[in-house]
Protein backbone atom coordinates (compact mmCIF):
# COMPACT_ATOMS: atom_id res chain seq x y z
CA UNK A 1 0.00 0.00 0.00
CA UNK A 2 1.49 3.31 -1.05
CA UNK A 3 1.98 5.76 1.63
CA UNK A 4 1.03 9.62 1.25
CA UNK A 5 4.31 10.41 1.79
CA UNK A 6 5.43 7.89 -0.97
CA UNK A 7 2.79 9.79 -3.35
CA UNK A 8 4.17 13.18 -2.34
CA UNK A 9 7.94 11.60 -3.96
CA UNK A 10 6.57 10.94 -7.35
CA UNK A 11 7.19 13.24 -9.92
CA UNK A 12 4.37 15.33 -11.54
CA UNK A 13 2.48 13.55 -14.44
CA UNK A 14 3.47 15.57 -17.91
CA UNK A 15 0.40 15.44 -20.02
CA UNK A 16 1.72 13.74 -23.63
CA UNK A 17 0.12 16.25 -25.67
CA UNK A 18 2.67 18.76 -24.04
CA UNK A 19 4.85 20.63 -26.55
CA UNK A 20 8.42 19.97 -25.63
CA UNK A 21 9.83 23.23 -23.82
CA UNK A 22 11.99 24.02 -26.99
CA UNK A 23 9.20 23.88 -29.48
CA UNK A 24 7.47 27.35 -30.29
CA UNK A 25 4.92 28.40 -32.16
CA UNK A 26 5.42 29.43 -35.52
CA UNK A 27 4.81 32.78 -36.36
CA UNK A 28 3.18 34.26 -39.76
CA UNK A 29 6.72 34.24 -41.16
CA UNK A 30 7.75 31.15 -40.64
CA UNK A 31 4.26 29.83 -41.56
CA UNK A 32 4.28 31.39 -44.38
CA UNK A 33 7.97 29.95 -45.52
CA UNK A 34 6.53 26.51 -44.63
CA UNK A 35 3.73 27.08 -47.07
CA UNK A 36 5.53 26.95 -49.76
CA UNK A 37 5.83 23.51 -52.14
CA UNK A 38 8.26 22.20 -53.02
CA UNK A 39 9.34 20.95 -56.04
CA UNK A 40 8.12 17.33 -56.81
CA UNK A 41 10.51 14.30 -57.93
CA UNK A 42 10.73 13.99 -61.42
CA UNK A 43 7.64 11.17 -62.79
CA UNK A 44 10.77 10.42 -65.20
CA UNK A 45 13.14 9.26 -62.69
CA UNK A 46 10.86 6.47 -61.01
CA UNK A 47 11.84 3.93 -63.52
CA UNK A 48 15.57 4.16 -63.56
CA UNK A 49 15.57 4.70 -59.77
CA UNK A 50 13.72 1.33 -59.28
CA UNK A 51 15.43 0.04 -61.90
CA UNK A 52 18.49 0.00 -60.01
CA UNK A 53 17.53 -2.63 -58.01
CA UNK A 54 20.14 -5.46 -57.75
CA UNK A 55 19.44 -9.26 -56.93
CA UNK A 56 20.00 -9.92 -53.28
CA UNK A 57 24.10 -10.84 -52.99
CA UNK A 58 23.56 -13.78 -50.60
CA UNK A 59 26.03 -16.81 -49.45
CA UNK A 60 23.81 -18.80 -46.80
CA UNK A 61 23.99 -22.36 -46.76
CA UNK A 62 20.33 -22.87 -48.01
CA UNK A 63 22.15 -20.76 -51.10
CA UNK A 64 24.62 -23.87 -51.55
CA UNK A 65 21.75 -26.38 -50.41
CA UNK A 66 19.39 -25.51 -53.33
CA UNK A 67 22.68 -25.17 -55.91
CA UNK A 68 23.56 -28.79 -55.21
CA UNK A 69 19.74 -29.81 -55.54
CA UNK A 70 19.30 -28.51 -58.49
CA UNK A 71 22.59 -29.63 -60.18
CA UNK A 72 21.73 -33.06 -58.78
CA UNK A 73 17.96 -33.62 -59.05
CA UNK A 74 17.80 -34.10 -62.81
CA UNK A 75 20.29 -36.65 -63.27
CA UNK A 76 19.96 -38.80 -59.99
CA UNK A 77 20.73 -42.47 -61.48
CA UNK A 78 23.98 -40.98 -62.83
CA UNK A 79 25.40 -39.99 -59.52
CA UNK A 80 24.47 -42.53 -57.77
CA UNK A 81 26.36 -44.94 -60.08
CA UNK A 82 29.34 -42.29 -60.26
CA UNK A 83 29.10 -42.57 -56.48
CA UNK A 84 29.28 -46.58 -56.43
CA UNK A 85 32.46 -46.80 -59.06
CA UNK A 86 34.01 -44.61 -56.64
CA UNK A 87 32.83 -46.43 -53.45
CA UNK A 88 34.26 -49.54 -55.62
CA UNK A 89 37.85 -48.47 -56.30
CA UNK A 90 38.39 -47.04 -52.69
CA UNK A 91 37.19 -50.14 -51.59
CA UNK A 92 40.21 -51.72 -54.21
CA UNK A 93 42.41 -49.51 -53.07
CA UNK A 94 41.88 -50.16 -49.73
CA UNK A 95 42.96 -53.90 -49.71
CA UNK A 96 45.19 -53.75 -52.51
CA UNK A 97 47.00 -51.30 -49.53
CA UNK A 98 45.90 -54.20 -46.66
CA UNK A 99 47.81 -57.25 -48.43
CA UNK A 100 50.80 -55.38 -49.15
CA UNK A 101 51.12 -54.72 -45.56
CA UNK A 102 50.34 -57.96 -44.81
CA UNK A 103 53.36 -59.43 -47.02
CA UNK A 104 52.07 -60.02 -50.30
CA UNK A 105 54.49 -59.18 -53.15
CA UNK A 106 53.14 -55.92 -55.37
CA UNK A 107 54.11 -56.33 -59.13
CA UNK A 108 56.08 -53.37 -59.59
CA UNK A 109 56.89 -52.12 -63.43
CA UNK A 110 60.23 -51.83 -64.35
CA UNK A 111 60.77 -48.58 -65.57
CA UNK A 112 64.34 -49.25 -67.22
CA UNK A 113 62.84 -51.72 -70.00
CA UNK A 114 62.06 -49.54 -72.36
CA UNK A 115 64.99 -47.70 -72.62
CA UNK A 116 67.24 -48.42 -76.26
CA UNK A 117 71.00 -49.15 -74.96
CA UNK A 118 73.74 -47.41 -77.21
CA UNK A 119 75.19 -50.37 -77.82
CA UNK A 120 71.87 -51.81 -79.52
CA UNK A 121 71.25 -48.57 -80.85
CA UNK A 122 74.50 -48.79 -83.13
CA UNK A 123 73.32 -52.64 -84.00
CA UNK A 124 70.46 -51.12 -85.64
CA UNK A 125 71.85 -48.50 -87.37
CA UNK A 126 74.48 -51.07 -88.54
CA UNK A 127 71.55 -53.62 -89.74
CA UNK A 128 69.85 -50.21 -91.42
CA UNK A 129 73.04 -49.39 -93.48
CA UNK A 130 73.93 -53.03 -94.46
CA UNK A 131 70.15 -53.85 -95.95
CA UNK A 132 70.92 -50.23 -97.28
CA UNK A 133 74.18 -51.06 -99.47
CA UNK A 134 73.00 -54.78 -99.85
CA UNK A 135 76.20 -55.98 -97.40
CA UNK A 136 76.77 -58.66 -95.07
CA UNK A 137 75.15 -57.60 -91.75
CA UNK A 138 77.75 -57.50 -89.14
CA UNK A 139 77.19 -60.15 -86.52
CA UNK A 140 75.16 -59.20 -83.15
CA UNK A 141 77.24 -58.53 -80.33
CA UNK A 142 76.07 -59.03 -77.06
CA UNK A 143 74.69 -56.45 -75.37
CA UNK A 144 77.27 -55.26 -72.36
CA UNK A 145 75.84 -54.21 -69.83
CA UNK A 146 76.08 -50.39 -68.81
CA UNK A 147 78.69 -49.14 -67.22
CA UNK A 148 79.06 -45.78 -65.06
CA UNK A 149 79.38 -42.72 -66.04
CA UNK A 150 82.78 -42.22 -64.71
CA UNK A 151 83.86 -44.84 -66.46
CA UNK A 152 83.76 -43.19 -69.57
CA UNK A 153 86.57 -40.76 -68.73
CA UNK A 154 89.87 -41.69 -70.30
CA UNK A 155 91.62 -40.79 -72.74
CA UNK A 156 89.53 -41.19 -75.52
CA UNK A 157 86.66 -39.08 -73.80
CA UNK A 158 86.80 -35.54 -73.08
CA UNK A 159 86.76 -33.97 -69.49
CA UNK A 160 82.91 -34.13 -69.04
CA UNK A 161 82.61 -37.84 -70.63
CA UNK A 162 81.75 -36.61 -74.28
CA UNK A 163 84.42 -38.28 -76.99
CA UNK A 164 87.29 -35.83 -77.77
CA UNK A 165 88.15 -34.57 -81.27
CA UNK A 166 91.33 -34.08 -80.38
CA UNK A 167 93.03 -37.65 -81.02
CA UNK A 168 94.98 -38.02 -77.31
CA UNK A 169 98.43 -39.79 -77.17
CA UNK A 170 97.70 -42.88 -75.84
CA UNK B 1 12.45 -7.09 -50.90
CA UNK B 2 10.15 -7.01 -53.33
CA UNK B 3 9.19 -4.77 -56.27
CA UNK B 4 5.82 -3.63 -55.44
CA UNK B 5 7.17 -2.69 -51.65
CA UNK B 6 9.59 -0.38 -53.52
CA UNK B 7 7.16 1.10 -55.81
CA UNK B 8 4.98 1.82 -52.31
CA UNK B 9 7.81 2.94 -50.65
CA UNK B 10 8.64 5.29 -53.57
CA UNK B 11 5.21 6.77 -53.86
CA UNK B 12 4.72 7.69 -50.41
CA UNK B 13 8.46 8.91 -49.90
CA UNK B 14 10.30 10.39 -52.88
CA UNK B 15 8.94 13.80 -53.03
CA UNK B 16 9.94 14.35 -49.38
CA UNK B 17 13.76 12.53 -49.97
CA UNK B 18 14.08 14.58 -52.94
CA UNK B 19 13.36 17.78 -51.99
CA UNK B 20 15.36 17.38 -48.79
CA UNK B 21 18.11 16.11 -51.14
CA UNK B 22 17.80 18.61 -53.36
CA UNK B 23 17.87 21.20 -50.81
CA UNK B 24 21.01 19.85 -49.50
CA UNK B 25 22.84 19.57 -52.69
CA UNK B 26 21.47 22.20 -54.96
CA UNK B 27 21.75 20.14 -58.07
CA UNK B 28 18.92 17.88 -59.75
CA UNK B 29 22.09 15.34 -60.70
CA UNK B 30 23.14 14.92 -57.10
CA UNK B 31 19.60 14.56 -55.22
CA UNK B 32 18.82 12.05 -58.14
CA UNK B 33 22.01 9.79 -57.34
CA UNK B 34 21.32 10.52 -53.88
CA UNK B 35 17.93 8.95 -54.56
CA UNK B 36 19.24 5.82 -56.38
CA UNK B 37 21.43 5.27 -53.53
CA UNK B 38 18.90 5.59 -50.88
CA UNK B 39 16.48 2.90 -53.31
CA UNK B 40 19.19 0.42 -53.99
CA UNK B 41 19.68 0.10 -49.98
CA UNK B 42 16.26 -0.63 -49.73
CA UNK B 43 16.33 -3.12 -52.44
CA UNK B 44 19.28 -4.83 -51.41
CA UNK B 45 17.69 -5.69 -48.14
CA UNK B 46 15.04 -8.57 -47.67
CA UNK B 47 13.15 -6.20 -44.73
CA UNK B 48 14.89 -3.23 -44.43
CA UNK B 49 12.14 -1.35 -42.64
CA UNK B 50 11.84 -4.13 -40.12
CA UNK B 51 11.58 -2.82 -36.73
CA UNK B 52 11.74 0.22 -37.28
CA UNK B 53 8.49 2.59 -36.07
CA UNK B 54 9.47 5.72 -37.94
CA UNK B 55 9.55 5.08 -41.64
CA UNK B 56 9.85 8.79 -42.97
CA UNK B 57 12.67 9.64 -40.28
CA UNK B 58 14.41 6.44 -40.96
CA UNK B 59 14.72 7.27 -44.35
CA UNK B 60 15.24 10.77 -44.05
CA UNK B 61 18.23 9.37 -42.04
CA UNK B 62 19.36 7.36 -45.06
CA UNK B 63 19.11 10.42 -47.28
CA UNK B 64 21.20 12.84 -44.88
CA UNK B 65 24.37 10.18 -44.56
CA UNK B 66 23.80 10.09 -48.63
CA UNK B 67 24.37 13.28 -48.73
CA UNK B 68 27.32 13.61 -46.51
CA UNK B 69 29.14 10.61 -48.71
CA UNK B 70 27.87 12.89 -51.99
CA UNK B 71 29.35 16.33 -50.74
CA UNK B 72 32.65 14.26 -49.22
CA UNK B 73 33.43 12.36 -52.50
CA UNK B 74 32.12 15.47 -54.82
CA UNK B 75 34.10 17.97 -52.68
CA UNK B 76 36.42 19.27 -55.28
CA UNK B 77 34.18 18.87 -58.13
CA UNK B 78 31.60 21.45 -56.01
CA UNK B 79 34.04 23.78 -55.64
CA UNK B 80 34.20 24.07 -59.40
CA UNK B 81 31.06 24.10 -59.98
CA UNK B 82 30.68 27.15 -57.37
CA UNK B 83 33.66 29.12 -58.97
CA UNK B 84 31.86 28.67 -62.46
CA UNK B 85 28.89 29.64 -60.84
CA UNK B 86 26.46 27.46 -62.09
CA UNK B 87 22.63 28.75 -61.52
CA UNK B 88 21.40 26.37 -58.49
CA UNK B 89 18.68 23.76 -59.13
CA UNK B 90 14.87 25.07 -58.50
CA UNK B 91 14.34 24.09 -54.87
CA UNK B 92 10.32 25.11 -55.04
CA UNK B 93 7.42 23.96 -57.44
CA UNK B 94 6.59 26.51 -59.71
CA UNK B 95 3.64 29.13 -59.40
CA UNK B 96 1.73 31.43 -61.39
CA UNK B 97 1.23 33.87 -58.65
CA UNK B 98 4.55 36.42 -59.10
CA UNK B 99 3.82 37.35 -55.36
CA UNK B 100 4.75 33.35 -54.44
CA UNK B 101 7.05 33.37 -57.17
CA UNK B 102 9.13 36.32 -55.89
CA UNK B 103 8.92 35.08 -52.29
CA UNK B 104 9.88 31.36 -53.27
CA UNK B 105 13.03 32.69 -55.49
CA UNK B 106 14.23 34.66 -52.14
CA UNK B 107 13.48 31.92 -49.76
CA UNK B 108 15.63 29.88 -51.66
CA UNK B 109 18.33 32.11 -52.04
CA UNK B 110 18.00 32.75 -48.44
CA UNK B 111 18.16 28.54 -47.53
CA UNK B 112 21.50 28.21 -50.07
CA UNK B 113 23.00 31.07 -47.84
CA UNK B 114 22.56 28.62 -44.64
CA UNK B 115 25.24 26.36 -43.40
CA UNK B 116 24.37 22.39 -44.36
CA UNK B 117 23.54 21.84 -41.17
CA UNK B 118 21.21 24.41 -40.42
CA UNK B 119 20.16 24.14 -43.84
CA UNK B 120 18.67 20.36 -43.01
CA UNK B 121 17.50 21.16 -39.51
CA UNK B 122 15.52 24.13 -40.82
CA UNK B 123 14.33 21.76 -44.21
CA UNK B 124 13.00 18.99 -41.47
CA UNK B 125 11.06 21.50 -39.45
CA UNK B 126 9.34 23.63 -41.58
CA UNK B 127 8.67 20.75 -44.53
CA UNK B 128 8.64 18.23 -42.76
CA UNK B 129 7.40 19.14 -39.47
CA UNK B 130 9.02 17.26 -37.55
CA UNK B 131 9.64 17.76 -33.57
CA UNK B 132 13.07 18.56 -32.61
CA UNK B 133 13.59 15.13 -30.91
CA UNK B 134 12.39 13.65 -34.44
CA UNK B 135 15.44 16.06 -35.97
CA UNK B 136 17.97 15.03 -33.83
CA UNK B 137 17.04 11.46 -34.01
CA UNK B 138 17.52 11.64 -37.45
CA UNK B 139 20.29 13.96 -38.10
CA UNK B 140 21.95 11.81 -35.06
CA UNK B 141 22.82 15.41 -33.24
CA UNK B 142 21.69 16.75 -29.56
CA UNK B 143 18.04 18.05 -28.87
CA UNK B 144 19.54 21.33 -28.17
CA UNK B 145 22.03 21.28 -31.07
CA UNK B 146 19.19 20.77 -33.50
CA UNK B 147 16.95 23.39 -31.62
CA UNK B 148 20.00 25.91 -31.63
CA UNK B 149 20.35 25.27 -35.46
CA UNK B 150 17.56 26.14 -36.18
CA UNK B 151 16.96 29.26 -34.07
CA UNK B 152 20.37 30.51 -35.90
CA UNK B 153 19.39 29.20 -39.12
CA UNK B 154 15.74 31.09 -38.51
CA UNK B 155 17.01 34.21 -37.59
CA UNK B 156 18.97 34.58 -41.11
CA UNK B 157 16.20 33.46 -42.75
CA UNK B 158 14.12 36.09 -41.26
CA UNK B 159 16.48 38.99 -41.68
CA UNK B 160 16.47 38.15 -45.05
CA UNK B 161 13.20 37.79 -45.73
CA UNK B 162 10.98 40.09 -43.52
CA UNK B 163 11.33 43.33 -46.05
CA UNK B 164 9.69 41.65 -48.90
CA UNK B 165 7.29 39.64 -46.85
CA UNK B 166 6.22 43.09 -45.60
CA UNK B 167 6.31 44.29 -48.81
CA UNK B 168 3.90 41.47 -50.32
CA UNK B 169 1.80 41.31 -47.25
Amino acid sequence: MRSFVDHEKDPPMKPENEPHSLETVPDALEQRMAYQAMRPVPSSWKATILAAQRPIPTCSATTWITACREFLLPTPWVWASLLAAWVVVVGLDSSAEHAARNGAPLTRRDSGRGDLPLEEWHHQQALISALLEDAPAPERQPIAPPRPRSSLRGPHFGRLGYPSLVPSQV
Amino acid sequence: MSRSLLEQLYEAHADALFAFALNLTRADADARDVLQEVFSKLANHRHPLEGIRDARGYLLRLTHHAVVDLIRRQDVRRRTVTAFAVQPAELFARTSDPDEAAFRLELAAALSDLPSDQRAVVHLKLWEGLTFERIAATLEIPLHTAASRYRYGLDKLRVRLRPLYEELR
